[in-house]
């Protein structure tokens, strides 16, 4: 078994395709970078990854967090508690994930992925006390696969 | 043919998506990364996954699913929500090495049967 031991490959162009064995380990192609894990257990890269995230402030109230995110083109408040948050890239089907978390507030919400399409996901933020819909901040984060 | 290894410590981009390149290092890609994540049907089944086998309806709402490659410990962190209802919300009910288990609750505490999702966060076995 020999070595190579160096600090960068850089391709030929921009399509360029590292392959160990018949398997490309890094290319153009979907689900094409595996990984070992922290154990013996192989995990692919791409399906792991968060495809899309958002500290927002859409829906108003809070100015004490500075809005970032990726991979979201916009967002539009939906009305009263309610934000469509809309995927620069879309997903593939329905089946991703979607993880709200209300901010910068000391009361406690319910959070829902209320109503999806592959091109955009839309939140609904509660009072637990009341069940009534609320306009806050959130931070949201996706997995699933990408179209 | 069985899969060679590549180590290497620094991912660069070119900045495709939006011109900007970046640089990370790789612990970051290994440990930030979901090791398993699921949209769980009501009869705890998968409308789609990742490192994720069978699912088990525990009850009302209550829901496990167990993994294809267990995770080496039960203290990964599990953020779950649940889908398409107004004012419920899931927990994540508890974290075994092999499965991750999620209750759906309403704002009244109520057990209830509908979608939700988990992502995994944590080391593989």
């Amino acid at each position: 078994m020999s070595t190579v031991i160096l600090d960068t490959i850089t391709g030929k162009s921009t399509a360029t395709t590292i392959t160990i064995g018949s398997t490309p380990v890094v290319s153009a192609s979907a689900n094409s970078m595996t990984i070992r894990g922290e154990g013996s257990a192989q995990t692919s890269i791409q399906q792991g990854l968060c495809k899309a995230w958002t500290m927002s402030e859409t829906l108003a109230g809070s100015t004490t967090a500075v809005p970032d995110s990726l991979n979201v083109s916009s967002e539009t408040d939906n009305g009263t508690g309610s934000c469509v948050v809309n995927f620069a890239n879309d997903y593939a089907n329905l089946g991703y994930t979607s993880h709200t978390t209300a901010a910068n507030n000391g009361d406690v919400f319910n959070t829902t992925k209320h109503a999806s399409t592959v091109g955009s996901d839309t939140t609904y933020l509660f009072r637990q006390s009341t069940g009534a819909v609320v306009d806050n901040a959130f931070s949201m984060t996706t997995h699933g696969d990408l179209a | 043919m069985a899969n060679g290894t590549i180590a290497f410590d620094t991912l660069s981009t070119s900045g495709q998506i939006d011109g900007t390149a970046r640089s990370i290092d790789t612990d970051y890609l290994l440990m930030g990364s979901s090791k398993s994540w699921a949209l769980n049907a009501v009869d705890a089944s998968s409308d789609d996954s990742f490192n994720a086998s069978s699912g088990t309806d525990n009850g009302t709402g209550d829901y496990s699913k167990a993994f294809s490659n267990n995770m080496i410990n039960a203290n990964y962190s599990a953020p779950s929500t649940c889908c398409e209802d107004a004012s419920n919300f899931a927990i994540n009910k508890a974290r075994a090495t092999s499965s991750v288990r999620t209750m759906n609750i309403t704002h009244a505490n109520a057990a209830s049967d509908k979608k939700n999702t988990y992502s995994v966060f944590g080391e593989l076995a």
